[in-house]
């Protein structure tokens, strides 16, 4: 008997994107803006996100976290040092996080009202790019010691960001780093894209970050109500 | 290495149409996947992670046949879809 075939045409990540999508609803639905952070280890993730915090505490507004990590709670830690609300995951050799996983920590955590949610996820700039964890807002991270080619070699994590940092601009004169070169890189694999230079050690880039972030929140928001 | 999440859903998707559609498990014996030009797999990673998930299960004579999608026009980049399931009917015994 010749073999027939079943037509199914079904996205492979479905049922993330489907748990997804709701928790996006749902989050914008509470008032709360969620930003997915993506970048290599050692990029500069946690320090930029611990000075975020930082900031919106200072301007009032309540902010909390999750950080996904293979193994330790180091980088918690060093981000409860804002003051801001931080739960870690360990994942456990796991390269990515996934919604479902954002879904359980989020509906174990005795929280009050939150304005913005960050997730920093595990560093590793190929397996996060397919998993939706319900953000309104996907943040890329390059530093300027990895070099200005990695988002034409990663070009599936770059294409899915919705803004991009170029992280320890303090360190780009002795990595003679080319940040004309970097935004032509990034642009050519995400039309369109922001890009905001930052130090976190000089807090280089800041304010105009922080501004955006309200911005994009309030926009999220207004079309989300 | 996340592709063992990737070939645990694609399990899943070819179990839920098998069911649907009556197919037993041992009668699939091949699985069609299209991966856009930026879908972030490793091909072979996919093929192992497929192959040790099924091994010894009823799915066990199912393969995958990966076809990977560089135009564009014809796919997103990022998009990773199961779009067939090739079904061998056993003869019926009398
Ligand atoms: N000079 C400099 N070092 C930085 C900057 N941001 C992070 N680092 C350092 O780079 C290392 C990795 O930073 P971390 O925030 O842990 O990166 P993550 O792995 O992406 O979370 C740490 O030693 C940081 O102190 C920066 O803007 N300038
Ligand atoms: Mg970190």
């Amino acid at each position: 008997m010749e073999p027939r075939i079943l037509q199914v045409r079904t996205k492979i990540l479905k049922a993330n994107d489907t748990l997804a999508r709701q928790m996006r609803q749902e989050f914008l639905s509470r008032g709360i803006f969620v930003s997915n952070w993506v970048s290599s280890p050692g990029s500069g993730k946690t320090l930029w996100l611990e000075n975020t915090l930082r900031q919106l505490i200072d301007r009032g507004l309540q902010v909390a976290a999750i950080v996904g990590d293979l193994e330790t709670d180091r980088d918690a830690q060093r981000l409860e040092r804002s003051g801001a609300c931080v739960r870690q995951i360990m994942t456990h050799g796991l390269c990515h996080l996934e919604a479902d996983m954002i879904r359980k920590e989020w509906e174990a955590w005795d929280i009050g009202p939150i304005d913005y949610l960050f997730i920093e996820n595990v560093g590793n700039l190929v397996c996060p790019t397919s998993w939706d964890l319900g953000e309104s807002l996907r943040v890329g991270l390059l530093s300027v010691t990895e070099g200005e080619d990695k988002p034409l070699k990663y070009p599936g994590l770059f294409n899915t960001c919705d803004v991009a940092l170029l992280t320890k601009m303090d360190l780009a004169q002795a990595c003679e780093f080319d940040q004309v070169l970097a935004i032509e890189n990034l642009q050519a694999v995400r039309p369109g894209i922001e890009v905001f230079e930052t130090s976190g050690k000089t807090l280089e880039g800041m304010d105009l970050w922080i501004d955006w972030l309200e911005n994009r929140r309030k926009i999220s928001l207004l079309s989300n109500p | 290495m996340h592709e063992l999440s990737i070939a645990n859903e694609i399990l899943k998707i070819v179990q839920e149409h098998a069911s649907a559609a009556n197919v037993k498990a041992s009668d699939v014996t091949a699985v069609g996947i299209r991966l856009g030009a930026w879908s972030c797999v490793q091909e072979q990673s996919l093929q192992n992670s497929f192959r040790w998930l099924v091994d010894q299960t009823p799915f066990e004579s199912a393969r995958l046949e990966i076809q990977r999608i560089d135009e564009v026009q014809e796919m997103e980049v990022q998009e990773m879809i199961v779009e067939w399931i090739e079904i061998q009917d056993q003869k019926q015994e009398n």
